[in-house]
């Protein structure tokens, strides 16, 4: 994730660069190289070249000249004796760095505040305060204000020009040196050649510059930020500015700082490493790990060809790495990984891996199987990695051969059947005949050493590949080590000693590390659980004490059990103070009332000396007259210090009345909210009594009132019965009188056809009344129906509530148990 | 606001403020709208009986409502700043200290009644889209706007954009029909997983002219980066500035689920996200100085 970028700086002095500078080039590593070369370029006079970054040190060349210039920085020597000054020129030089002030590295102990412009409406406000700001700490508050109008003068333009967005977000810094403001604001489609091209921007930034010590100008590509952070400085100094554009910053690790540094952590001293101090007998270190290891192993070897008199840091080994040849793989490598690299690498051990002492004691058939897997799962990209870093050849043969046969049409290296195999399996058929050599000299290794029997592998391999002795032997014994090294793993519990003699092992220190770091965190949150039960104990306990000693103070015995309402408790802590702070005063009083006391003895005794003194000394003359002047005077003084005293005997007496009245009122408050309390409990008290039997009368009610309805609903039932039945009849006797009439109708329609005619007509209206009778009972025993499952709901509903109210009054009783 | 004792008043809220059941024949209840819920009143009309339960403090309700019109009517920054602190005093106690049960309901409430652009057409496509996030929109639109205020940004139309910026978060969600899973592992920060091309034309595709501030417009696009610089362009939180920094944390605090508001979720909620929200120091201490300052001044 870390992206460090090194800069190239090149160094063009007239005279000797300032030493404070090559200190911090060198504090930072970052590499002095020539002209061509160079990306940003530091100098004493002004350049000519306007594709590079370049930094003028000087505090006499025209600030104008270099404003003109495009990529042209300048900066005032006298910048470098500030930390302030060297954490900008870091920042140009491309450290990383941060939009916040405090984690950019400004800060300490100064006064800091931020505010946000949503617009430009309400800047002034802001501006007083910078201003006032200015003047509490003696700065030039015109100039600031001016600058700062400036500023916004300018965002103003470039939000009109559709560049700028608000919020603008403004921090300040000040302390009696130096006094900081720090803008910045989202931008789109802009860097800061566009400042010194628009002619309009040109001259506010001039003014700018004149306005404030020090001006550092610069965009944040990624972020989209335009950022101003000028400085003010007391001491007098020549004007420095600085113009850049980032693409991004280098990316420092973004973690809070609360909690611990893992990089704190990382190493743990070698000399402790045993096995019986962290009891990792029985870890087993899986392949994956030892692929790693290996990998590492090789990595350590590649900066140790490369690695010059300089010490190694991580910006530099990924620099080294840059070159690696399998440089995919090691991307993948995490700082940890590269901070063990270095470790090792300055450790000055030959080997992560088995030495080859180790190698010696190996028996040969043992691994040579583990051996032959290893060959055959060899990949040409890993092995051309082997031999380039291993054998510290640039251009290794085979590598070259491997090129020739994954492209077998351009080559003129004749290889067996190439004409049916192409590209990745000419690989593959290759390794195979070495395996199937290897197994079949076995027989041969048996008894040996594994040292002993890698020249003969050797030999297969250099000879099939058709490659130098160096670069087989390259090969051989790095896959020899990491066979080796599995071996060894896997023989852990009998050969602990292998650990022992390797010292460092930094597999076991990872998993310790990670397992220490797991603790701390468990740790860690135990003391916090354990900080909080004692808080809410202590709390407790302080509670208790106050509640016990206001209970002792009103000698209420009733509410000591029930837990004090807030107020209480606070106007008893009230109390309490007032109390103490009465005896206090009573305690002065007393030593005031015995020193007046005595006071008032003691000038008594003064005057009667005097008067004393004064009759002799009646014939001496005028001495004696002087001494009786000095000793009227002294009456006079000790007179007023007595009613001085006198006085500030009174106000105190005022003042113990005024706290005793005080007391007194918050006694009566206590005594009130004391009985609000009882009253509160009494209330309580008799809403447990009260509320059940209420409850339950009304329950009673309802349910008499539902046993009524019901009895209603019944007789109506009964009612509609009765009608039906007599419906029914009245139907059974309108069929009858129906036959008869059209018996009537056919016996003879002429005879008697007048009154059946009438009696139909008197049927028919009764059938219609009836009918109509039929309905209203009808609807009538409807809507009753309706109301009885309305009464049933709502019984329902009240059996829900009164068992409801049975559990509250379930829980109440408990309560008052 | 009047008391809610009939389906007709809720007509015009946008979120319930009241649970409502429907009363079963069997003397059951079923709770058929919670708190906090999308109100569609079509739909409640279909219960035959329903009952209206309600904890809902109308009091610090309508003290948000008022508050936020005050930074509506001010003119001067004095004004606003008078504003800012009584709004510290009002959520100081409970919604920081956690000294006494509250609900977020009425502040989220509060929000959605003074912020909510009823005016646009999207966010009701987005209630229509998802409900859950439509909800977890509206609460983040909260926090954007109590957390701004809390980092200074005391402008109205501020405040207003950055309620209607938790809406437009999910735009991809309506507009180019993604599923929520892509979001979340887009969110989550396996940006390697989909291509650059791919991610880059999400990211591209939010640029909506709805917001005043063109600011809110870039962090559209910025909302899925973590201060740590695992997001999904890698940006960091070095490169970002508070405000922008805030609003990542918070959408990747607040996860997404349905709040379900209840009596005493409030309590301490603030404090509580902001230790969530893993800022750095400096905001960090903004935030708290803040609260402090209101209580030193309170002693």
């Amino acid at each position: 994730m870390n992206e460090q970028k090194i800069q190239h700086i090149h160094l063009d002095f007239e005279q000797e660069a300032p030493e404070v500078l090559l200190g911090l080039l060198q504090e930072l590593s970052l590499e002095i190289v020539s002209l061509e070369s160079a990306q940003v370029i530091i100098t004493d006079k002004t350049l000519d070249i306007d594709d590079k970054q370049v930094l003028c040190l000087s505090d006499t060349i025209q600030r104008d000249d270099v404003f003109k210039k495009k990529n042209h920085s300048l900066m005032s020597p006298a910048l470098l004796n500030y930390s302030m000054g060297v954490i900008l020129l870091k920042r140009y030089l491309g450290v990383s760095s941060s939009l916040s002030l405090d984690r950019a590295g400004i800060g300490g102990d100064v006064k800091n505040f931020t505010f946000k412009l949503s617009d430009s409406k309400s800047f002034g406000h802001y501006t007083d305060v910078l201003a006032s700001e200015a003047i509490h700490n003696e700065f030039n508050s015109f100039k600031l204000r001016n600058y700062f109008f400036k500023q916004i003068e300018c965002i103003e333009i470039l939000k009109n020009a559709s560049i700028a967005m608000y919020p603008l977000e403004v921090d300040f810094m000040s302390s009696n040196e130096l006094f900081i403001i720090q803008s910045h604001i989202t931008i789109q489609n802009m860097d800061t050649t566009d400042i010194r091209n628009d002619k309009r921007i040109g001259t506010i930034f001039n003014e700018m510059m004149n306005l404030s010590n020090v001006l550092d100008v610069y965009t944040l590509e990624s972020g989209s930020k335009l950022v101003f952070c000028s400085i003010w400085l007391k001491d007098e100094m020549a004007p420095s500015f600085f113009m850049s554009q980032f693409k991004d910053f280098n990316k420092l690790e973004y973690q809070r700082s609360v909690g611990t540094n893992s990089s704190e952590l990382k190493f743990v001293p070698t000399e402790n490493t045993s096995e019986n101090v962290f009891g990792f007998e029985n870890e087993k270190i899986s392949t994956a790990r030892i692929g790693e290891k290996v990998k590492l192993d090789r990595v350590a070897e590649f900066i140790r060809g490369k690695k010059s008199d300089e010490e190694l840091d991580i910006m530099r080994v990924k620099g080294y790495l840059e070159e690696y040849p399998a440089l995919q793989k090691v991307k993948s490598l995490s700082d940890d990984d590269l901070n063990e690299v270095i470790a090792f690498v300055n450790s000055g051990k030959d080997s992560m891996l088995a030495s080859e002492d180790e190698i010696q004691k190996i028996p040969a058939n043992e691994v040579l199987d583990d051996f032959v897997q290893k060959i055959k799962g060899l990949s040409h990209d890993e092995a051309d990695e082997i031999i380039r870093v291993r054998g510290s050849v640039e251009k290794p043969d085979l590598s070259q051969k491997i090129r020739a046969w994954l492209a077998p049409e351009e080559s003129d290296v004749v290889i067996k059947n190439s004409a049916d195999v192409i590209k990745e399996d000419v690989w593959r058929i290759k390794k195979d005949d070495i395996v199937k050599e290897i197994i079949d000299k076995k027989s041969l290794f048996e008894g040996k050493s594994l040292s002993e029997a890698k020249e003969g592998i050797s030999d297969i391999i250099s000879l099939n590949f058709d490659i130098p002795k160096s670069e087989s032997n390259a090969l051989v014994k790095d896959l020899l080590s990491l066979t080796c090294e599995e071996y060894r793993q896997s023989h852990h519990d009998e050969r602990t000693s292998a650990f022992d003699n390797s010292g460092y092992n930094p597999n076991l220190l990872k998993l310790e590390n990670d397992k220490l770091k797991s603790e701390i965190e468990n740790r860690n949150k135990q003391i916090k659980r354990m900080r909080n039960l004692v808080d809410s104990m202590r709390r407790k306990i302080e509670a208790g004490t106050i509640a016990s000693g206001i209970a002792k103070e009103i000698g209420a015995d009733k509410t000591v059990n029930q837990p004090l309402p807030n107020e209480v408790r606070v106007l008893a802590e009230e109390v309490k103070k007032k109390d103490s702070h009465i005896e206090s005063l009573k305690q002065s009083m007393s030593q005031l009332n015995e020193n007046y006391d005595e006071k008032v003895k003691f000038l008594e005794e003064q005057v009667s000396e005097l008067t004393s003194k004064l009759k002799k000394s009646v014939g001496d003359g005028n001495q004696a007259q002087n001494e009786s002047s000095d000793l009227s005077l002294k009456l006079k003084l000790t007179e007023e210090r007595y009613e001085v005293l006198n006085q500030k005997y009174e106000t105190v007496k005022i003042q113990d009345k005024e706290y005793s009245e005080q007391i007194n009122e918050l006694r009566n408050e206590i005594r009130e909210k004391d009985q609000n309390i009882s009253a509160l409990a009494g209330k309580l008290e008799e809403l447990n009594k009260t509320s059940p039997q209420e409850m339950e009368k009304a329950n009673n009610e309802m349910i008499e009132k539902l046993k009524a309805s019901d009895e209603e609903n019944k007789a109506l039932e009964l009612k509609y019965k009765q009608i039906e039945q007599k419906n029914k009849f009245l139907n059974g006797k309108l069929k009858d009188l129906e036959k008869k009439l059209q018996r009537a109708q056919g016996g003879g329609p002429a005879s008697g056809g007048g009154q059946s005619n009438t009696a139909l007509k008197q049927m028919e209206t009764k059938h219609d009344r009836m009918k109509q009778m039929y309905d209203k009972v009808n609807t009538d025993l409807a809507d009753r129906k309706k109301e009885l499952h309305k009464l049933k709901t709502e019984s329902n509903a009240m059996k829900l509530r009164i068992t409801e109210l049975e559990r509250k009054l379930s829980k109440y009783e408990k309560n008052a148990a | 606001m009047n008391k809610i004792e009939r389906l007709e008043d809720l007509e015009n809220f946008l979120i319930s403020p009241v649970n409502i059941y429907w009363l079963k024949k069997s003397g059951k209840q079923v709770c058929v709208l919670p708190v906090g819920g999308v109100v569609d009143l079509s739909s409640l009309k279909k219960y035959p009986e329903i009952k209206i339960e309600s904890f809902f403090d109308v009091a610090l309700y309508e003290n948000f409502l008022q508050l936020f019109q005050e930074f509506n009517n001010a003119h001067f920054e004095k004004e606003r700043i008078e504003t800012y602190s009584k709004f510290i005093s009002l959520i100081s106690n409970d919604y920081w200290y956690g000294k006494n049960d509250v609900s977020l309901l009425p502040m989220v409430m509060a929000c959605v009644e003074t912020f909510f652009d009823k005016g646009n057409s999207f966010p009701v496509n987005l209630k229509f889209k998802s409900e859950i996030i439509f909800q977890r929109s509206l609460l983040l639109g909260t926090m954007n706007v109590v957390y701004s205020i809390l980092i200074g940004h005391l402008s109205y139309s501020f405040m207003k954009e950055a309620f209607n910026l938790a809406l437009y978060y999910e735009h991809e969600l309506v507009t180019n029909h993604l599923n929520t899973n892509f979001i979340q592992e887009l969110e989550a920060g396996i940006a390697g997983k989909y291509p650059a091309e791919f991610v880059e034309k999400v990211v591209k595709d939010k640029v909506i002219d709805v917001f005043s501030f063109p600011f809110f417009s870039t962090l559209l696009k910025k909302h899925y980066e973590k201060i740590d610089g695992s997001g999904a362009t890698g940006i960091n939180g070095d490169e970002m500035n508070d405000t922008e920094r805030l609003y990542c944390s918070l959408h990747h605090s607040l996860k997404i689920r349905t709040p379900s508001y209840d009596y005493d979720d409030g309590r301490g909620y603030l404090m509580g996200l902001v230790g969530h929200m893993k800022l750095d120091k400096k905001l960090e201490m903004t935030i708290y100085s803040n609260f402090n300052l209101q209580t030193a001044v309170g002693a």
